[in-house]
């Protein structure tokens, strides 16, 4: 059956070329599907697909077109009457009755010589094509045909050597040096835990011993700040004492030196007049200074008494001497120098002794005797007399 | 290589141990790891602390201590703990002691014997005894004594036999009642541990009070006549003249 194909688009209906069948008739097509219907080949001369004549004026619908339902129809008719025709056909051919029940038709070839008839010709689809340009490939080795004569030889086990015999240096010295190795090894090993272990009892004891010569230490350490601190207790105590006994003694001393300056103290103080009776003191301090002082006054006004009776006294002299003077002057001329230098320096020397003893007195007025007046009283009295008798001597003098 | 003396000379000469704290902050943990342990390798010889103390990577240490996980923080803990066996001075500046501190009661008792060691080599310089003391580190201490796990026991006792040598430590343990316990560990298997306790009861009978508290146990100590170890005998005959010395 041929394809539907695209080169007559309008004819859609199949195209079924004469049959070109072989020689047995009764063809039962209904057992064959439709489409595995024969291909049935055809002379392509009158094939309708293929276009013959002028191509220029052909009636091409162009691609895109619907079919036109006019054509449509037509085309529909056309397939329906084929489909009739061939049922028709069908109808009218010639079979063979129906087989009876139980019986089945075969089909037989009646020809003279048998063929072998097959439903469908085997066909192979063969295709040739050249290969695309390959390269070239490349020149095989050459390999030269082998010359000479091929000789084989073969060794038995046990003719070359003895294995087990060989073997046994060998294997004893590569399993003596394994075992040694390992033997090594080990003894490395617990060598090495030996050493591991010593070491560390030796760390405890290095770390026991430290602390050990630590413990001594620090003992010593606080022994020694002991002993410093009772030696200095002790230092302390011996100076405290040492400071108490020279305290003592120095109290001692002081005391004894003291002991007997009371009473001196005393007496000096009696000496000096610091204890006193203070009536007497009053009398002496109070009493007496206004006694002399009232005696010195006494004695001041009988001496300014005296005093101005001897200027008095001085004054007469003089104006009497004066007038002598002049009466002697008058009188007599001769003895004049003389007695002028006699009386002059008896009255000179009376004037400087009266001087001397208003001098004197004043003098004696200044030092207050507490043993009485009455020596100073004498002394002036005495003063007094001298002056008067060279005065008086002075005076006396009487041409 | 550090765990052979030779590798370990030559770290020194060439200075490895610079170039390797520049890994301290390395993101990949087995590194770090390594590391650490190459320090405490390098720490157990007395010239490899004196250039790790040199280095100044104490403060490092102890930073990474409160940082790392918990196998690394042990074996930084070893490594200070040879550290500082020399100088503790820097840790002290780096404000380890209350770090040592959180670490006493940290769960993981690895840790926390490690720690105690650690504080015990704090403690052998008398700076650290003294920052031990003031940071009231002692009373955890004696509460340590009390720790099921045998090495905690020791470690603790270790550290509190340093840190009562000072007069204010002895009183701070006896206050904190570190005499019983001390006593219970006189009986413990391990050598150390006895020995500890004995040393410690020894620097707290020093104070008069611990020696009035001891004064009824000495019959204790005078078992430990006829202990195998000798070290013990020793420690014990020295604990007993203590008791007893009258002033």
């Amino acid at each position: 059956m041929w394809r539907i194909s695209r080169f007559n688009f309008e004819k859609e209906h199949l195209i079924q070329p004469l049959p070109f069948l072989y020689s047995f008739q009764d063809v039962e097509y209904d057992t064959l599907e439709l489409d595995e219907e024969p291909i049935r080949y055809g002379n392509i001369m009158y094939d309708r697909r293929v276009i013959r004549g002028n191509t220029y004026a052909l009636h091409t619908y162009p691609p895109t077109s619907q079919p036109d339902p006019v054509e449509l129809q037509r085309q529909q008719e056309a397939k329906r009457k084929a489909l009739a025709r061939k049922r028709a056909r069908e109808h009218l051919r010639p079979r063979s009755p129906e087989p009876v029940e139980g019986r089945k038709h075969a089909d037989v070839q009646t020809e003279l010589y048998l063929e072998e008839l097959a439903d469908r010709i085997i066909e192979v689809d063969m295709e040739c094509q050249t290969d695309a340009f390959l390269d070239r490939p490349p020149s095989p080795l050459f390999i030269p045909a082998k010359t000479g004569r091929d000789v084989a030889t073969q060794i038995l086990e046990g003719e070359l050597f003895d294995f087990d015999i060989e073997v046994k240096p060998m294997l004893e010295v590569l399993v003596g040096k394994t075992i040694e190795q390992s033997l090594l090894e080990v003894m490395e090993e617990e060598e090495l835990a030996e050493l591991q272990m010593q070491q560390q009892q030796f760390e405890e004891l290095r770390n026991l011993e430290l602390a050990e010569v630590q413990r001594l230490e620090e003992q010593e350490r606080r022994h020694q700040e002991e002993k410093e601190h009772r030696r200095q207790q002790q230092l302390e105590v011996l100076h405290k004492q040492n400071e108490t006994s020279k305290k003592i003694a120095a109290r001692a001393y002081a005391k004894m030196y003291l002991a007997d300056l009371l009473p001196s103290v005393f007496s000096n103080l009696r000496d000096k007049g610091y204890f006193y009776d203070p009536v007497e003191r009053d009398i002496e301090v109070g009493f007496l200074p206004w006694l002399m002082h009232e005696v010195d006054k006494t004695i001041e006004y009988n001496m300014l008494g005296r005093i101005v009776l001897d200027m008095l006294i001085r004054e007469v002299v003089e104006t009497r001497l004066n007038m002598f003077e002049q009466l002697g002057a008058k009188q007599s001329e001769v003895l004049p120098d003389e007695n002028d230098k006699e009386r002059e320096e008896s009255l000179t020397t009376g004037a400087e002794q009266f001087i001397e003893g208003s001098q004197r007195s004043s003098q004696r007025d200044s030092q207050w005797d507490s043993q009485g007046g009455s020596l100073r009283y004498d002394s002036l009295d005495s003063a007094f007399t001298n002056q008067r008798e060279s005065f008086e001597r002075g005076a006396s003098f009487d041409p | 290589m550090a765990n052979h003396s030779v590798g370990r000379e030559g770290f020194l000469k060439h200075q490895v141990i610079l170039a390797l704290s520049v890994i301290l902050d390395d993101p990949v943990f087995m590194c770090r790891m390594h590391m650490h342990m190459a320090y405490r390798s390098v720490a157990q010889v007395p010239q490899g602390a004196d250039s790790i103390l040199a280095s100044g990577l104490i403060p490092f240490l102890v930073e990474k201590l409160e940082e790392e996980e918990e196998e690394i923080q042990e074996v930084i803990l070893d490594t200070l703990y040879f550290c500082l066996q020399w100088d503790s001075l820097q840790a002290l500046q780096s404000n380890a002691v209350p770090i040592l501190r959180e670490k006493l009661t940290s769960p993981n008792e690895d840790i926390r014997s490690k720690a105690a060691r650690t504080l015990m080599a704090i403690c052998m310089l008398l700076d650290g005894k003294n920052e031990v003391w003031r940071h009231d580190v002692i009373p955890l201490l004696v509460m340590l004594l009390d720790d099921p796990h045998i090495d905690v026991k020791g470690n603790a006792a270790g550290a509190l036999m340093f840190a009562t040598v000072t007069t204010e430590g002895k009183y701070a343990a006896l206050d904190a009642g570190a005499i019983p316990f001390l006593l219970e560990l006189l009986d413990v298997d391990l050598p150390k541990v006895r020995l500890n306790a004995i040393k410690t009861l020894t620097m707290l009978a020093e104070a008069p009070e611990g020696r009035r508290d001891l004064l009824p146990q000495v019959n204790k100590f005078k078992a430990l006549f006829q202990d195998p170890v000798l070290y013990v005998r020793h420690a014990a005959q020295i604990a007993t003249k203590v008791i007893e010395w009258k002033p």
